[in-house]
């Protein structure tokens, strides 16, 4: 019987122009969505791709200086090869499916610029030159897409599947052959809800395809999560739809529980938590930056007298380098050490308004899924944080290996420098923040099949 | 019997429908909750502004001695004033930057945007006071308004009311004066809660100002409303039963509110890209080095400083070239740094034409812009900001400049201190008038005004002209 209702429900579909209307729709918008995640990559990335190769090439100019000028081929000069004028490019090399989930990508900075001239703040480039209007609107990425239009869909296709039956009685006809009401809506749900599924999955597929060394867990993952975030509203339609007898009361009960899912409960979660843990002050951070950086403006004489003290084996070049680079020198390291208790808050708001969300998320299945594929993407507030952390710590590096060098105002070796890892290295060996997708897998399947079971019960 | 009575008849039985009315609570509970949040988020960024405008001059005064060329690089920060309508209304607000580096030879762009840190979710939706009036009223009218006719034809009242003598205009105006009654209804109570929460915070521009700004706020939000409202009845009249008329609601609902704003938007940056990063900040490095590299330029200027004081040689002058020449450059850069921003600011203007064009599919995205206007949270105000700090940026680096020209006379280690740094006036931020900005935001008020027309002839078309009963 239950093979003769999905049959049914299949040729139904075919001969409504309604549903199939509604399922182009589907492939539309979602090849739609992939291919705005992606025309917005590309642009993003050739961006920072140019960005890289001007850096790269100044370096080697740079390099090219300094060889020179250690094999005496030309003389040496207080402007030229100088450690303080070491620029290494720094760039967020975000996930491989980062264009089917945008995420944070466009709004934090993705460009740095490690040198020794440069503080923790001074090192982003100037990057927020986008219309804030358009950044307002937002984008309509795959994630979007899944997150938001498919569970309306869902709504759309199957709110009707029993009360049209029931208003005109054809109800009682079926239930005359051996099957209950709750098989009939299931079946005819599953058929509904599978087409869609396998429409989702197979364009889902090809936005995977496009993207270049991809892990095979990532695709299962996106692959389970959307079918878990699926199987969820697959229950609680069903549930709604076997309770309301009347198509347009379950439908007003449908989209509220839309609305709350997927628009409420993500912003109240997210205002709950900024409530608790609000950021801290950005402008707070900057007049420590300030404060630090008049200070050591103020006692560059000191400052370099003291390190000079501490360091007798050291002996002063003989170049007449400015001293503004000293002074600047000096000044990125005050600003690091007086920041230092800021920053640290900063760390620790972030960790603990996520650690928040990755419990509050679970009111929602929506906003499990948008985190979960986001960190997924690597463009979350995360992964972003620890590109941040490890370019400070690469400028940290740069810093150790020219200190000597600048407070004396020497250069540094071709050796030395070749020994400097560049910042590619270091984020490729860099662990990334772990996404653990069973949990919210099992737990949205388990929530979906509940509710299914919940409803065939009563 | 007169329009008045259907219109009554409508009001006493949504005034006795329970689900109305617990619709209604729950919108302003969470209107409630949603104003708590942003006015405590307005009253933390007026404070963060405050303290952190307060460091800056202490920290600037307290610099000790230096040279002004070397102040003028460390120079001082221009911070956005917060207006306090954005406690209703955060538009673009959390996108712009809140803060301006004055510093010596770079224009450079607001940083530290709130949305950076406010982590993926506050992006996903926020919940905001005028959210909640752009999506969710307009889906709590068409809860309230969808069987307004649907409803009637399928219990079979509206035939009924018909062989009364009833006529159809009469039950049309009654309608509409009912769903004009709800929209007031939830107008009014909602516009009191923000006007207490906005005038009466500590306001960044005059009262009066603030005032026609809500005024204007009010207006364009009952238009809005209107238009829903007209539509709700429209549907409702063309459609057979509760069940069509719900589900085409819902639908448009969906395209106006979710899909169109951003689907618009994808439109408009793909056809005008947002400018990258990395090119601006090569167009700025190259106007930064252009005086350096304009040889002729530079000889053109010391040639007119040495005829102005008829000497032969910048070492005979009676002022320090130095500092004359700073300006120059500075004054040169300041040109280029025009065209850049003025290039920027040509980009989004175009972006802005293409989402005015494309309100067409929605009057979601044309409010979404108005909205943001009147809470003067939009990207206009955001560049009135920019540019008067531009302009202090200007004041602030010729004063240092001049300083070193007319009083370092003798060349050397010349230093200044605390009494040419409190010379330099604070930058004191204003909103500007709404009414100087107006002429950028009149086809906004036209595109909403049509789209009411449009849904009102609609409405009143669909139900003059019933053919089935």
């Amino acid at each position: 019987m239950n093979k003769v209702i999905l049959s049914y429900e299949f040729l139904r579909m075919r001969r409504s122009i309604a549903t199939i209307s509604l399922f182009m729709f589907v492939i539309l918008a979602s090849s739609y969505s992939i291919w705005s995640g992606l025309a917005w990559q590309t642009s993003h990335q050739d961006s920072l791709s140019e960005f890289v190769e001007q850096i790269d090439k100044k370096g080697s100019e740079w390099r090219s200086d300094l060889e020179d000028i250690e094999s005496g081929k030309s003389q040496s000069s207080p402007y030229v090869a100088r450690p303080m004028d070491i620029n290494f490019p720094a760039i967020h090399v975000t996930g491989p499916t980062s264009h089917l989930a945008i995420g944070m990508t466009e709004l934090l900075p993705a460009r740095l610029m490690i040198s020794p001239r440069r503080n923790g703040l001074s090192m982003i480039e100037a990057y927020e030159f986008d219309n804030p209007m358009t950044l307002l609107f937002g984008r309509m990425d795959f994630v979007f897409f899944v997150t938001v239009i498919v569970p309306l869909l869902l709504i759309a296709l199957n709110f009707d599947v029993i009360a049209s039956d029931r208003a005109r009685g054809l109800n009682r006809m079926l239930l005359s052959n051996p099957i209950t009401e709750s098989s009939i809506i299931a079946n005819r749900m599953a058929a509904r809800t599978g087409l869609l599924l396998i429409i989702i999955l197979t364009v889902l597929s090809i936005g995977l395809y496009i993207s270049n060394n991809l892990p095979f867990d990532t695709v299962i993952a996106w692959i389970f999560l959307i079918t878990a975030y699926i199987v969820f509203w697959y229950g609680l339609i069903f549930l709604v739809v076997s309770k309301n007898k009347k198509g347009f009361s379950g439908l007003s009960n449908l989209v509220s529980l839309w609305l709350f899912f997927v628009l409420i409960i993500p912003a109240a979660s997210n205002s709950i938590t900024g409530y608790l843990y609000p950021q801290p002050s950005k402008l707070e951070l900057l007049s420590d930056a300030r404060s630090a950086t008049s200070e050591a403006t103020k006692q560059t004489a000191e400052l370099t007298q003291q390190f000079l003290e501490d360091h007798p084996e050291l002996t002063i070049g003989d170049d007449q380098v400015p001293g503004y680079y000293r002074a600047l020198f000096l000044s990125n390291s005050v600003v690091k050490e007086s920041t230092k208790p800021i920053v640290a808050e900063f760390t620790k708001s972030l960790d603990d308004r996520e650690n928040m969300l990755d419990v509050l998320q679970y009111l929602s299945p929506t906003t499990i899924l948008q985190r979960n594929l986001i960190a997924i993407a690597q463009t979350d507030s995360r992964s972003h944080a620890l590109f941040i952390e490890t370019a400070t710590q690469h400028v940290d590096l740069v810093n150790d290996a020219v200190e000597d060098a600048v407070l004396t105002s020497n250069r540094i070796s071709v050796s030395t420098f070749d020994q400097i890892p560049s910042f590619q290295d270091i984020w490729e060996a860099t662990e990334r923040p772990k996404v653990t997708v069973i949990w919210p897998i099992t737990f949205m399947l388990f929530l979906g099949l509940a509710l299914i079971s919940l409803t065939r019960r009563s | 019997m007169s329009p008045d009575i259907i219109s009554k008849k409508e009001k006493t039985i949504m005034g006795r429908n329970r689900f109305t009315n617990a619709i209604y609570l729950a919108t302003l509970l969470l209107m409630l909750v949603a104003l708590f949040l942003s006015w405590q988020r307005t009253e933390m960024f007026e404070l963060e502004r405050a303290t952190a405008a307060n460091h800056d001059r202490e920290v600037w005064l307290n610099q000790g001695e230096r040279n002004p060329h070397s102040a003028a690089h460390f120079s001082r920060y221009a911070f956005k004033p917060i207006p306090s309508l954005s406690a209703f209304e955060p538009g673009a607000i959390d996108y712009s930057g809140l803060a301006i580096w004055m510093e010596a030879h770079r224009r450079n762009p607001a940083t530290f945007r709130y949305a950076e840190g406010a982590g993926e979710l506050a992006n996903f939706v926020s919940l905001t006071p005028a959210w909640i009036m752009q999506a969710i009223i307009p889906l709590v009218i068409i809860l309230l308004l969808f069987s307004s006719y649907a409803g009637e034809r399928e219990d079979g009242t509206l035939r009924q009311l018909l062989s009364h003598g009833i006529s159809l205009r009469a039950i049309s105006n009654g309608k509409i004066r009912a769903a004009l009654y709800t929209i007031l209804k939830l107008l009014l109570p909602l516009s009191f809660l923000i006007f207490c929460a906005t005038i009466l915070a500590e306001a960044g521009a005059s009262q009066l100002d603030q005032l026609l700004r809500l005024i204007l706020l009010f207006c364009v939000y009952g238009f809005y409303f209107m238009i829903f409202a007209f539509i709700a009845i429209g549907v409702s009249a063309k459609t057979s039963n509760r069940r069509s008329s719900a589900i085409t609601l819902f639908t448009l609902w969906f395209f106006f509110i979710v899909v169109a704003p951003k689907l618009t938007n994808d439109l408009a940056t793909y056809t005008v890209p947002q400018p990258k990063g990395f090119d601006v900040n090569q167009s700025l490095s190259e106007a930064r080095g252009a005086y350096s590299k304009d040889k002729e330029y530079q000889e053109e200027k010391k040639q007119e400083i040495l005829d102005q004081y008829g000497v032969v040689d910048v070492n005979e002058l009676p002022v320090n070239y130095r500092g004359y020449a700073l300006q120059t450059n500075e004054e040169y850069g300041d040109l280029l740094y025009d065209q850049v921003y003025n290039q920027l600011g040509k980009t989004y203007k175009k972006q802005e034409n293409i989402l005015g064009v494309l309100s067409v599919l929605s009057p979601t995205t044309v409010l979404k812009q108005l909205s943001a206007g009147l809470a003067g949270t939009d990207r206009l105000h955001h560049d009135v900001f920019a540019w008067e700090a531009e302009l202090h940026r200007r004041y602030i680096i010729k004063m240092m400049n001049e300083d070193l020209m007319f009083n370092a006379v003798d060349g050397g280690n010349y230093s200044a201190g605390k009494e040419l740094w409190s010379q330099v006036i604070d930058y004191q931020g204003q909103m500007p008038s709404f009414m100087s900005l107006i002429s950028s935001y009149i086809s906004m008020f036209g595109i909403l005004t049509l789209w009411a027309f449009l849904a009102f002839l609609f409405a009143r078309h669909s139900t003059l002209k019933i053919q089935d009963l």
